[in-house]
C-alpha cells in the first residue's frame, strides 16, 4: 500500500508548474525565443546601468545623415546622432514601457477580475463589468489620447500644487494600462467563477475562512498561469502600441524609443534615408517576434486545455 | 466456412502523446460474418471504441495512426492504406456508424432532414425531392411519429431517444452491410434503451446487415449479440458465442467482468465482487500478460510472455490465457 | 414584432453603457482636459478675457451641470465646431466617413476572407506541416508594426525606389455617382487595402483557426466524416456555419472602429481625406470637439452593433431563441 501511496505522490508532485517548465524546455522555438528576450533584457539592463549607449543624445553637427561607418555603425540621423546607440538605448525604453504596463495592467486586471468573479451575480460584479464594457467600446488610440490629455493636465496641477515634476512622462504608460487591464480582468473573472465552485474553495468557506482571504490566498494563486500569459501579451502590445503612439505624437517624452525613430523615419524614408528606419524596425521586429513565440510557448506549456 | 464480411488482422493503433508513443490497440485480430451481431466489450479505455473508429479510417491523425502491418479487409478489400476518397465512398454506404452521444453527434445548426439528405444524396444518385422522400420514409421506419414534420426539426427540438432514432435512420439510409454501434444506448434513459435496441434488432433483420456493438453493458450484449469479443487493455482476452462467454467464461478477466455485474434474479449477495487492482498504464505495460497483475491464476509464465489468442476456425472461439478456466 | 420588442429591450440595456462612455470621455477630455480658454484665445489674451471665456465655456459650473450639458450635446449630435478648421464637427464627419468606408472596406473584407480560408485550412491540417507554416507566417505578420508595413508598402509600390505603380498619396476619386470611376478607385485603394490585409491577416488567422480547431473536435464533425463527408463540404458546410457566432461577433464589433477612426495610420500616411485623417489631426493638434465626437460616435455605433450581433445570433443558430 505504501508503494501505491508513493506512486500517487510522485504523480501529484508533477504540479502544473513543474509540468509547465518541463514542457516549455522541450519546446525548441520557445527556448530560443526566450533566450533572445533575455539577451534584449541584458542589453536594456546594461543601458540602465550606464554600461553602453551613453552617447545616444550627443550631437555631431558635421556628421548629419551619414551612412554606416567605423565610428557610427549604423550611421547618423538628421541631427548627427549615432543611430546604433539610439537603437540600443531604445531597448531600455521598450523594456521600461513594456514592464511597467504589463505589470500594472495585469495586477489591476487580476484584482478586478478576482473581485468581479468572486462576487459574480452581485452589484459589485455588474459595476466592474460596466466599467470594462465602457472602456472596451472606446477606440484604443482615442482613449489613449484622452487619457494622455487628462494626465498632462493632472501633471501640470501636480507640478503647480505640489511641485511634483515629470508626471507627464507616464501619460502614455497610464493610458496603456487603462486599456490593457480589461482583457486580463475578463479572463480572470471567468476563471474565478469556475474555481469558486471547486471543492477546496467551498471547503474554505465551510471552515469559516474570511472572504478576502479566500480570494487572495486561495483563488488568485490559481489564476497565476493566466496572469503570466496575459502579462507577456500586454508587454508585446505595449511596445507595439508605443510605435503608433509615437507617430501620433503621444509617445514617450524626453527620451528615444524605436517608435520615435520610426516616426522620424516616416519623414526620411520618402527621401531615401533608411538608417533610422532599418535600425529601429529590425530591433523592434526581432524582440516582438521573439516575445510572441515565447508567449505562445508559455501558453502551450501552462494551459493543459489549450488546443494547438 | 464462408469468407468473413470484415476481417481484422494484427490491428495496431498507436498514439503520439507527450509521454511518448502509446499503443492503444496491440495486434488484435477478429472476423465478422454477414448478418451477425457481435458485441465488443471491455472497460473504458480498453481500445474498443478506437477499434471501431479505425475500421472506418476515422482515427484522428495526428496524433493517432494505424500500424503498418495491420490489415482490415472488408469483403476482401483492404481498407488500411486505401485512399481517403475511396474510403469516403464507403462510409455511410457500405459501413455505417452510430455514436454514443445523440445530443452532440448531430450537427445542431442543420435540420435532421438536411443532414439525412446530405448522406443520401452523396451515396445515391437522387435529386433533392427524392432524397427528402427517402429521409421521411426512413424516419417512419425507425418509428418517429409525424416524420414529414420531424424532418424539418433541428436536433435540439427532439428528445434524446428520438435523436438516436434519427441517427439510426441516417446510418441505415443507404442500406449498409455493416453497422458499427459505439455505445448506442449508454447516454439514454433505461426505458428508451430497450426501445432503441429493439429497433436496431428489427432493422438489422430487415436489412440483413452485420452489427458490431461496442459497449460495456453486458446485459445488452447478452440480449442482442450472437458472439462476443472481450477486450482488455488493447488486447483481445477472449472470443466466443454469447452462450460460451456468459455461461462458460474461460479467461479470468471475463469471469471477473461477469461476476461484477449485479443480477436481479439471483439470490441476494452480500457484496458485489470486483476485480482487485487497476488497469495497467498504456505507457508502461507489463512484459507478459496484461491481466497478470490482477489475476489470481497468474504464474511466472504469465509474467514472462503474453499469451497468444488462437481462434478456432470452426467455432470462432478462443482465449488468450495460459491457465483458462475449463 | 418579437424581434422588434427584443431589439428595443436590448437597446434599453445599452443605455448604461452609453452613459458610462460619455461620463468617461467627459471626465477625461473635458473635466480633466486642457483649459480651452487658453487654447482658444491664444497667448496674448488678458486675464479678464480668459475669465470671460471660461465663464462662457461653463468652467465655473459644477460637475453635474457640465456633464448634463455634455450629454445634451451627445443626444443632439451637436459637438460644436473644430478648433482648427471652424467647421461643424458633424459636417466634417459626414463628409469624410464615406471616404473612410471606401478605403477600409476592401481590405477589411478581403483580410477577413483570406484569414477565414487560412484558418480553415490550417485547422483541418492541425499539427501538420501546413498548419505549422501558416501559423509561423501569422506570428511573423503579427510581429511587424503597422507603421512599418505602411512605410514599406508605400516604398515598394508607390515610389521610384520600388515599382512606382500607384500614387504615393492622395485620394482623387469622385465621391458621387457621376464622378465615380472604378479605375481611379482601384488606383488609390489598392495599396491601403494591401497594408490592411497584411496587418490583419496574422491576428485574424490565429483567431479563426482557434475557433475552427475547437469546432473540428466536436462530435458532429466526426459524424459527418463517418458518413463520408469530404473535406471541402465538411469545412464550408459543417464547420463554418457552426463557427459563425464568434466570427460574426469579431467582424461586426470591429466595424465601428473601421467606420469611425477608420484606419488613422493609413489615412494620415497616405494623405487620404477620410475621418481617420481628421481624427489624426485632432489628436496631434489637441482638437477636442473632434476627438470627443469620435469617441462618443464610435461608442454609440459599437453599442448599436452589439445589439445587432445579439439579433443575428438567432438567425445563425437555431438553438438561440428570443428571450
Amino acid at each position: 500500500m505504501t508503494n501505491e501511496q508513493n506512486k500517487q505522490e510522485t504523480i501529484k508532485k508533477e504540479t502544473l508548474w513543474t509540468k509547465a517548465v518541463r514542457k516549455f524546455f522541450r519546446d525548441k522555438m520557445g527556448v530560443i525565443s526566450f533566450s533572445i528576450v533575455c539577451l534584449y533584457a541584458l542589453i536594456a539592463l546594461g543601458v540602465a546601468c550606464g554600461f553602453w549607449a551613453t552617447e545616444w543624445s550627443e550631437l555631431n553637427p558635421d556628421m548629419k545623415n551619414t551612412g554606416p561607418s567605423a565610428d557610427f555603425w549604423l550611421g547618423t540621423n538628421i541631427l548627427g546622432q549615432d543611430i546604433y546607440q539610439r537603437a540600443i538605448f531604445s531597448t531600455k525604453t521598450a523594456f521600461e514601457v513594456g514592464l511597467v504596463v504589463a505589470l500594472v495592467a495585469t495586477m489591476l486586471g487580476a484584482i478586478v477580475g478576482c473581485l468581479s468573479g468572486y462576487f459574480s451575480g452581485t452589484w459589485i460584479d455588474e459595476f466592474f463589468l460596466w466599467i470594462i464594457g465602457c472602456i472596451d467600446c472606446i477606440p484604443f488610440y482615442l482613449f489613449v489620447a484622452a487619457v494622455g490629455f487628462a494626465v498632462n493636465t493632472l501633471a501640470q496641477n501636480l507640478n503647480a500644487s505640489f511641485g511634483i515634476e515629470g508626471f507627464e512622462y507616464f501619460a502614455m504608460h497610464i493610458a496603456m494600462i487603462a486599456t490593457f487591464w480589461t482583457a486580463t480582468a475578463r479572463l480572470v473573472r471567468g476563471e474565478v467563477i469556475k474555481i469558486k465552485h471547486l471543492e477546496f474553495v467551498e471547503a474554505a468557506h465551510a471552515i469559516g475562512v474570511p472572504g478576502p482571504k479566500i480570494i487572495f490566498k486561495h483563488i488568485l494563486p490559481n489564476t497565476f498561469h493566466i496572469l503570466l500569459v496575459q502579462a507577456t501579451i500586454a508587454f508585446v502590445s505595449a511596445i507595439k502600441s508605443e510605435v503608433i503612439l509615437s507617430y501620433l505624437g503621444l509617445g514617450v517624452k524626453n527620451t528615444v524609443s524605436w517608435g520615435k525613430m520610426i516616426a522620424e523615419a516616416t519623414q526620411e524614408v520618402p527621401a531615401g534615408i533608411y538608417s533610422n528606419f532599418f535600425a529601429a524596425s529590425a530591433f523592434l521586429f526581432v524582440l516582438v517576434m521573439a516575445f510572441n513565440i515565447f508567449a505562445d510557448a508559455l501558453q502551450d506549456a501552462l494551459d493543459p486545455k489549450k488546443v494547438s | 466456412m464462408t469468407t468473413p464480411l470484415l476481417s481484422v488482422k494484427d490491428l495496431v493503433i498507436e498514439f503520439n502523446t507527450e509521454h511518448g508513443l502509446i499503443r492503444a490497440v496491440d495486434r488484435i485480430s477478429f472476423d465478422i460474418f454477414e448478418g451477425e451481431t457481435v458485441g465488443l466489450v471491455g472497460e473504458s479505455g480498453c481500445g474498443k471504441s478506437i477499434t471501431s473508429l479505425s475500421i472506418l479510417g476515422l482515427i484522428p491523425s495526428p496524433p493517432g495512426r494505424i500500424g503498418a502491418e495491420s490489415s482490415i479487409k472488408y469483403q476482401g478489400k483492404e481498407l488500411v492504406g486505401l485512399p481517403e476518397e475511396q474510403l469516403r465512398l464507403m462510409r455511410g454506404h457500405d459501413i455505417s456508424m452510430i455514436f454514443q452521444e445523440p445530443m452532440t453527434a448531430l450537427n445542431p445548426v442543420f435540420t435532421v432532414g438536411n443532414q439525412m439528405m446530405e448522406v443520401i444524396m452523396r451515396h445515391k444518385k437522387v435529386n433533392k425531392k427524392e432524397a427528402l422522400k427517402m429521409a421521411v420514409k426512413m424516419l417512419e421506419d425507425v418509428g418517429i411519429p409525424a416524420p414529414e414534420k420531424r424532418v424539418h426539426n433541428y436536433p435540439h427540438q427532439l428528445s434524446g431517444g428520438m435523436r438516436q432514432r434519427v441517427m439510426i435512420a441516417m446510418a441505415l439510409s443507404c442500406n449498409p452491410h455493416l453497422l458499427l454501434a459505439d455505445e448506442p444506448t449508454t447516454a439514454l434513459d433505461v426505458t428508451i434503451q430497450a426501445q432503441v435496441m429493439d429497433l436496431m434488432g428489427d432493422m438489422q433483420k430487415k436489412q440483413n446487415m452485420a452489427v458490431i456493438l461496442v459497449t460495456h453493458d453486458l446485459g445488452v450484449v447478452a440480449e442482442f449479440c450472437q458472439r462476443v469479443i472481450v477486450m482488455y487493455c488493447g488486447h483481445i482476452a477472449e472470443v466466443g458465442t454469447v452462450d460460451q462467454i456468459f455461461n462458460r467464461p474461460q479467461h479470468p478477466y471475463t469471469k471477473g467482468l461477469l461476476a461484477s455485474v449485479p443480477r436481479v434474479l439471483e439470490e441476494k449477495v452480500e457484496f458485489l465482487p470486483t476485480i482487485s487492482g487497476t488497469v495497467p498504464d498504456l505507457g508502461n505495460l507489463p512484459k507478459g500478460c496484461r491481466f497478470a497483475d490482477r489475476c489470481e491464476r497468474a504464474t511466472e509464465e504469465c509474467n514472462a510472455k503474453p499469451p497468444q489468442l488462437t481462434i478456432d476456425e470452426k467455432t470462432q472461439a478462443g482465449v488468450a490465457c495460459y491457465h483458462p478456466y475449463k | 414584432m418579437d424581434t422588434l420588442r427584443y431589439t428595443l429591450r436590448k437597446l434599453l440595456y445599452s443605455v448604461p453603457l452609453i452613459l458610462g462612455v460619455t461620463l468617461l470621455s467627459f471626465t477625461l477630455m473635458v473635466y480633466f482636459g486642457p483649459d480651452m480658454a487658453y487654447e482658444k484665445l491664444g497667448k496674448n489674451a488678458t486675464e479678464e478675457d480668459i475669465e470671460r471665456e471660461r465663464e462662457k465655456l461653463g468652467y465655473n459650473k459644477p460637475f453635474v451641470v457640465r456633464y448634463g450639458n455634455f450629454l445634451t450635446s451627445v443626444l443632439t449630435f451637436d459637438f460644436g465646431e473644430s478648433f482648427s478648421t471652424n467647421q461643424r464637427v458633424m459636417d466634417m464627419f459626414a463628409e469624410t466617413i464615406p471616404v473612410s468606408i471606401m478605403v477600409a472596406l476592401p481590405g477589411f473584407i478581403l483580410g477577413n476572407l483570406i484569414s477565414i480560408i487560412f484558418g480553415l485550412w490550417a485547422a483541418y491540417h492541425r499539427g501538420q506541416r501546413l498548419d505549422k507554416t501558416i501559423m509561423a507566417g501569422a506570428v511573423v505578420g503579427m510581429s511587424i508594426s503597422f507603421l512599418i508595413v505602411v512605410i514599406v508598402f508605400q516604398l515598394l509600390l508607390c515610389s521610384d525606389y520600388g515599382l512606382n505603380m500607384f500614387p504615393t498619396t492622395g485620394w482623387e476619386v469622385g465621391m458621387n455617382l457621376e464622378e465615380f470611376n472604378i479605375l481611379d478607385y482601384f488606383e488609390y485603394v489598392t495599396v491601403p487595402a494591401i497594408c490592411t490585409i497584411f496587418v490583419s491577416v496574422g491576428y485574424n488567422t490565429r483567431f479563426y483557426r482557434a475557433v475552427f480547431v475547437e469546432e473540428l473536435t466536436r462530435d458532429h464533425v466526426r459524424t459527418a466524416k463517418a458518413f463520408g463527408c469530404g473535406p471541402v463540404r465538411l469545412l464550408f458546410k459543417h464547420v463554418l456555419k457552426n463557427s459563425l457566432i464568434p466570427i460574426l461577433t469579431r467582424i461586426i464589433l470591429s466595424l465601428p472602429f473601421v467606420i469611425i477612426g477608420g484606419s488613422i495610420i493609413i489615412e494620415s500616411y497616405f494623405g487620404i481625406p477620410g475621418v481617420g485623417s481628421v481624427v489624426y489631426d485632432a489628436i496631434v493638434n489637441g482638437d477636442q470637439p473632434i476627438t470627443k465626437a469620435a469617441v462618443v460616435c464610435t461608442a454609440i455605433l459599437y453599442v448599436f452593433f452589439l445589439t445587432l450581433t445579439d439579433i443575428l445570433y438567432q438567425v445563425v443558430d437555431p438553438r438561440i431563441s428570443l428571450k
